[in-house]
């Protein structure tokens, strides 16, 4: 999917990230590093954009009904910047805000996935 | 849906695991007296070993796709552990690649198999760092995992 030519997202936007039940550490307290695995069929994490979101007038909640199961997890976009990751919007049919991020590497290594796994924030 | 069956035995020679696991186990030889009721008895694997295979065989039912290679050569890496290594939680990403996490009050040990590469991260307590591939991070990984061991109740 082609990324489409809205604005850069401000540093203090917050990215949202979905994550699986089994992605979740045994205490509870933060995603697994593996939930900060790239899919295969872009290349990128998937990711939620709350400027989007805020305008189409979708909630976080909104967010975690359409994949239920799943909790969220939010981070700002400066914090994911600062680890090397570009964001790109890169909207979907589900659900507003879509992004897809990605290491200026090229390949996200375990102490990046490790550090977003710390950094983010339950979204609940 | 992907269905694969672990190895829970030896592994076998010819295959990067093995050679790891040969390169490793020598390591885990005792280091003094102070460290040598924590190591391995022969070849007895950790005692939650079958738990996190039966995790990962159900997480394995449920994701998109699984790197069998990456899986099995994990699953061969966890049980040429020591017995008394700290069970480790573990996930399968979107990439399909296998992670096992340790986070204790001594550090944070994060490794990953892949189709890309097996790599290892370590993060102490004050933030001291390093991560490489796994291959090449041996004897760092060693002091690692004794230090894991020595944390363990």
């Amino acid at each position: 999917m082609t990324a489409d030519t809205s604005p850069v997202p401000a540093d203090h936007c917050l990215l949202y990230r979905l994550i699986r039940p089994d992605w979740v550490a045994p205490d509870g307290n933060r995603p697994k590093s593996q939930a900060f695995s790239d899919h295969p069929a872009d290349g990128a994490l998937s990711m939620f954009l709350s400027d989007e979101m805020e305008a189409a007038g979708k909630t976080v909640a909104d967010l975690a009904k359409l994949w239920p199961g799943y909790r969220v997890c939010g981070i700002t976009v400066g914090q994911v910047r600062a680890l090397g990751q570009q964001v790109v919007r890169d909207p979907i049919e589900e659900f507003p805000g879509h992004a897809a991020v990605r290491d200026l590497t090229g390949r996200r290594s375990g102490g990046t996935r490790a550090k977003l796994a710390k950094a983010v924030k339950w979204c609940e | 849906m992907t269905s694969v069956a672990l190895p829970i035995g030896p592994a076998r020679s010819g295959t990067s695991g093995a050679t790891l696991l040969q390169t490793l186990r020598p390591l885990f030889l005792p280091r003094g007296s102070s460290v040598s009721t924590l190591l391995a008895r022969g070849d007895r694997p950790p005692g939650w070993l079958s738990g996190v295979i039966a995790q990962l065989e159900d997480m394995g039912e449920s994701v998109e796709f699984v790197d069998e290679s990456a899986l099995r050569r994990g699953v061969r890496f966890l049980a040429g552990l020591p017995e008394a290594m700290p069970e480790p939680f573990v996930a399968i990403g979107d990439d399909g690649s296998v992670g096992a996490e340790w986070e204790c009050a001594v550090g944070h040990l994060y490794l990953t198999f892949s189709q890309a590469a097996d790599e290892v991260y370590w993060c102490s307590p004050d933030g001291q760092e390093w991560e490489g591939l796994l291959v090449r991070s041996i004897p760092r990984l060693v002091d690692a995992i004794f230090e894991l061991m020595a944390d363990r109740p």
